[in-house]
C-alpha cells in the first residue's frame, strides 16, 4: 500500500510539475484528439474499472487491462447534430506478464470530417469557394506493467486539409500542420479500487486522473462505478470588437483580454451486468455547457463485443445534444492475468480457495479423503488463502446437487469452484506406486480455466506423506500468490 | 467602381490605363484591392519597378484615418511588351465607413520617351455593417459569419470576420466558439459599451448585432483549423469558420 501511494504521488507530483511548465495558449489542434474515442467513455462508463482497445488512446497505462493478448476494434462517433464524423480503428497488443514484468502496444487510425460549407464574403454574398474540412489521426501506445503498477505514453500526430482550397485563399498558408498530441499516464490496481493519472498534452498540458471501484458477487451482479476528471490547462477567452463602434481597435494586432481558464471536465458513472453477455452503463458528464447525460450497453459474444453509446447534453446547444458511437471489438489470442493489486486488498473471493475431494489411486477412498483433508489444513495454516470448510462445502454441493467424486479435469473443477464461489480450486490424487506413496495435486484459477499450478511429492511411510503435503501446501501458496 | 484614364504619348510609346476597386461592396475590416490595368499601345516596352520610379496610392480626403492602402508590390522588372496589358494590384483596408477617393500613381520608362507617370483615381464607397446586412439579410434566429475563412498573422494584417446575428430586439445572445465536437476554446469576450465582456451581445432596435473576430485568443492566436461559433440564448444556433493563421 505504502508503495502503491509513492508512486501514485509521484506521478501526480510530476504532472503538477509538467503543468506548470505548459507553453501558454492554446492549439486548437488538439480538439480532434481530444474527442472521446471510446464508446465507453463516451457511454459514460468510468474510464478504470474497464477496457477496450480505444482506452489506450484515453490512457496508455490501461493497456495493461486487456484481457487477451490481442484486440482490434473498429468505432464510429457521430456528433454536432451529424455534421461531424470520426472513423476510427486499432489494434493492441498485450504481452502475458514475465518475471520482468509485461509490454505492449497500440495504434490507431481515425479520420474525421465535417460537413462542407461555403465561404461568405464581408458582404454576405456566397463565393465560390467551398472549404470541405477533414482530419486525419494516427496513434502509438505503449505500455509497461510491473504487478500491479502500470504505466504508458503515446502520440498521436495529426493532419488536416480543406478540400480544394485555391491559391488565392491559402496565400500560402500551411494547410495541413496539426500539433501532435503526447500522453504519458499511469494506473494501480489495488484490489477491487484502481486509480490512474496522467499528462494529457497538445501545447497546453491537461492533468487528467480517475478511478473506480468493482462491486459484485454474494449474488450481486458484478460492475463498477468510477469517475475521472480533467484540469484543464490555462485557457484565455477569446476577444472580440463590436465593428461600429469601437472600429479603431480594428487596427490593433493583438486585443487585450484578460480572459478565463477552462471548465473543469469531469465524468462518473455507473456499469453493471445484467446479463451473462450484456454490460449496461449510465453516467453524468461535468463538462460547461455540454454537459449532461451518458448511457450505452456492450454485448459480447465469443470473441466479440458491440458497443453503442449515446450521449445527451440537456442544455439544448444546437447539434450538441446528442452523440452516437459504436465499436465493433475482436479478441484473440492467449488470456492475460490482469493486474490486482496486492493479494491482502483483493476481495474476498481473490482470496478464497477450496480443496475438492482427491482422487484414490491404488488406496482406499478414505485415505485419499485423508490426505485432502491434510492439504486443506495445511493451507489453513499457511494463512494466505481463506479456505471453504470441508462441512461448508459439502453442505453447498449438497445443495446443488452437484457430485465431486471424480472431478479431476479442469473444466469439472471450474464447475465446482464456481460453485463453492472460489477464484482457485485444488484437485489432486493420492495413490501408492509399488512401496511409494504420490501425492499429485493441480490448482485451477476458476475465472480463466487455466492451471496455475501443478506439483507432486513422494513418500514411504505416513509421517512422509504428511511432510510431502507440508511441503507442497507451503509450495502451493507461494506460487498461486505470486501469480 | 473604376475609372479610366488615357494617357497620349509623345513618339512610339502610348498606353491606356484603368483603375477599378474591385469588390463592389466594402464593409469594414475588408480588405479590399485596386486594381491599375495598363495596356501599352505602343511600339516599345514600357518597365516598371526599377529604383527610381515611384508608384503609391493615397487617400482623399485625409481625415486621419488610417485606410490602410499599400502599395504596388511586386514591380521589379515588369515589362509591358507593346500591344500587351497588365494589371497591377494594390490593397487596402477600411476601418469605418465612408466614401474616399483614391489616387494611384505608377511610374514607367520606354526606351523612347523616358521615364513617365500613369495616374488614376477612383471612388471607394464603404457601406456599414448594419448596411451590408441589408442588401443580404441574415435569416430570422440565425447567425451568420460573414468572412468565414479568415486569414490570421499574414503580411496583409490581421483580418476581421464579422459575426451577424438576427434576432428579437433588444435581446442578448452569448457568443462563444468552439473546435470540433464542440469543445469549447472560451467565451467571445466582447469589447462594447454595451456588452460586459463576458460574451453575451445585445440585439438592436433593428434585430441584427454585429461583432468582429480577429482570431487572436487571448494572449495567442487561434491556429490554423475549422472552428464553430456558436450562439445561445435569445438565438441558438451555430456556424463554421476557416481560420488560416498565416504565422504557423
Amino acid at each position: 500500500m505504502a508503495t502503491s501511494s509513492r508512486l501514485l504521488l509521484a506521478a501526480l507530483v510530476a504532472a503538477a510539475a509538467s503543468r506548470a511548465a505548459a507553453a501558454d495558449g492554446y492549439s486548437a489542434s488538439g480538439d480532434a484528439s481530444v474527442i472521446p474515442l471510446s464508446a465507453r467513455v463516451q457511454g459514460g462508463e468510468p474510464l478504470y474499472g474497464g477496457y477496450d482497445v480505444f482506452f489506450a488512446f484515453e490512457n496508455p497505462a490501461l493497456l495493461a487491462r486487456q484481457p487477451r493478448k490481442w484486440e482490434v476494434a473498429a468505432g464510429d462517433l457521430v456528433l454536432m447534430g451529424g455534421d461531424e464524423n470520426l472513423a476510427s480503428v486499432a489494434a493492441a497488443w498485450a504481452s502475458r506478464e514475465t518475471p520482468s514484468g509485461a509490454f505492449g502496444a497500440a495504434v490507431m487510425a481515425s479520420g474525421f470530417s465535417m460537413a462542407s460549407f461555403d465561404e461568405i464574403d464581408l458582404a454576405g454574398r456566397r463565393t465560390n469557394v467551398t472549404v470541405e474540412p477533414s482530419i486525419q489521426i494516427f496513434g502509438l501506445a505503449v505500455m509497461y506493467q510491473y504487478s500491479f503498477f502500470s504505466m504508458g505514453a503515446l502520440i498521436e500526430p495529426a493532419s488536416q486539409s480543406f478540400g480544394n482550397l485555391p491559391a488565392s485563399v491559402t496565400q500560402g498558408t500551411d494547410t495541413q500542420a496539426k500539433d501532435p498530441r503526447f500522453a504519458l499516464s499511469a494506473a494501480v490496481a489495488l484490489g477491487r479500487l484502481e486509480l490512474g493519472g496522467g499528462l494529457d498534452a497538445c501545447r497546453v498540458t491537461d492533468m487528467r486522473f480517475g478511478g473506480a471501484v468493482r462491486f459484485g458477487g454474494a449474488g450481486f451482479p458484478a460492475g463498477s462505478v468510477g469517475f475521472d476528471a480533467t484540469l484543464p490547462g490555462a485557457l484565455k477567452d477569446m476577444t472580440v470588437s463590436t465593428p461600429d463602434s469601437v472600429f479603431p481597435n480594428m487596427g490593433s494586432s493583438d486585443p487585450s483580454g484578460s480572459g478565463t481558464s477552462r471548465d473543469f471536465r469531469g465524468r462518473a458513472g455507473v456499469a453493471l451486468d445484467v446479463h451473462a453477455l450484456v454490460r449496461v452503463r449510465a453516467g453524468i458528464a461535468l463538462d460547461g455547457d455540454q454537459s449532461g447525460l451518458r448511457g450505452g450497453f456492450t454485448v459480447r459474444w465469443k470473441a466479440w463485443s458491440l458497443d453503442y453509446a449515446i450521449g445527451l447534453d440537456p442544455t439544448g446547444i444546437i447539434g450538441m445534444d446528442a452523440r452516437h458511437h459504436v465499436v465493433v471489438s475482436w479478441r484473440a489470442g492467449g488470456e492475460r492475468k490482469l493486474p490486482e493489486g496486492p493479494r491482502f486488498l483483493l476481495e474476498t473471493k481473490e482470496r478464497t480457495i477450496a480443496v475438492a475431494g482427491f482422487e484414490p489411486q491404488g488406496v482406499s477412498a478414505n485415505d485419499a479423503a485423508i490426505v485432502s483433508d491434510m492439504v486443506r489444513n495445511r493451507l489453513v495454516k499457511e494463512g494466505t488463502f481463506s479456505v471453504v470448510e470441508k462441512a461448508n462445502m459439502d453442505r453447498i454441493l449438497a445443495e446443488q446437487a452437484f457430485q465431486q467424486s471424480g472431478c479431476t479435469t479442469s473444466e469439472c473443477a471450474v464447475k465446482l469452484g464456481k460453485v463453492l464461489n472460489v477464484r482457485y480450486l485444488v484437485v489432486g490424487s493420492f495413490g501408492k506406486l509399488l512401496d511409494r506413496y504420490v501425492v499429485s495435486l493441480r490448482v485451477v484459477d476458476v475465472e480463466t480455466a487455466r492451471v496455475a499450478y501443478s506439483d507432486e511429492a513422494q513418500a514411504t511411510d505416513v509421517p512422509g506423506v504428511q511432510e510431502a503435503v507440508t511441503k507442497l501446501a507451503a509450495t502451493l501458496t507461494e506460487a498461486v500468490k505470486a501469480k | 467602381m473604376a475609372l479610366l484614364a488615357a494617357a497620349a504619348t509623345p513618339g512610339l510609346a502610348t498606353f491606356t490605363s484603368e483603375v477599378r476597386v474591385v469588390e463592389s461592396v466594402i464593409v469594414p475590416g475588408q480588405t479590399f484591392h485596386i486594381d491599375l490595368t495598363v495596356n501599352n499601345t505602343g511600339t516599345s516596352d514600357l518597365v516598371f519597378g526599377e529604383n527610381t520610379l515611384a508608384n503609391g496610392v493615397t487617400a482623399s480626403p485625409n481625415t486621419g484615418i488610417d485606410l490602410g492602402i499599400f502599395w504596388f508590390n511586386n514591380l521589379d522588372g515588369m515589362t509591358v511588351a507593346p500591344g500587351q496589358s497588365h494589371t497591377f494590384t494594390a490593397s487596402g483596408r477600411t476601418d469605418r465607413p465612408g466614401t474616399w477617393t483614391i489616387s494611384c500613381s505608377l511610374q514607367c520608362r520606354d526606351s523612347v520617351t523616358g521615364v513617365q507617370t500613369i495616374s488614376g483615381s477612383v471612388a471607394a464607397t464603404v457601406i456599414s455593417a448594419s448596411q451590408a446586412e441589408a442588401l443580404h439579410p441574415v435569416r430570422p434566429g440565425s447567425i451568420e459569419i460573414r468572412g468565414n475563412i479568415l486569414r490570421i498573422g499574414n503580411t496583409s494584417g490581421y483580418q476581421r470576420a464579422l459575426v451577424v446575428v438576427r434576432g428579437p430586439r433588444g435581446e442578448s445572445v452569448q457568443l462563444s466558439i468552439r473546435g470540433p465536437s464542440g469543445s469549447k476554446l472560451g467565451g467571445l469576450r466582447i469589447e462594447s459599451a454595451v456588452a460586459d465582456g463576458s460574451g453575451w451581445l445585445q440585439i438592436g432596435s433593428d434585430g441584427v448585432a454585429t461583432v468582429a473576430i480577429s482570431g487572436a485568443l487571448g494572449q495567442g492566436e487561434l491556429k490554423t483549423g475549422v472552428y464553430w461559433v456558436v450562439a445561445t440564448g435569445a438565438v441558438t444556433d451555430r456556424k463554421p469558420i476557416l481560420i488560416l493563421n498565416g504565422n504557423e
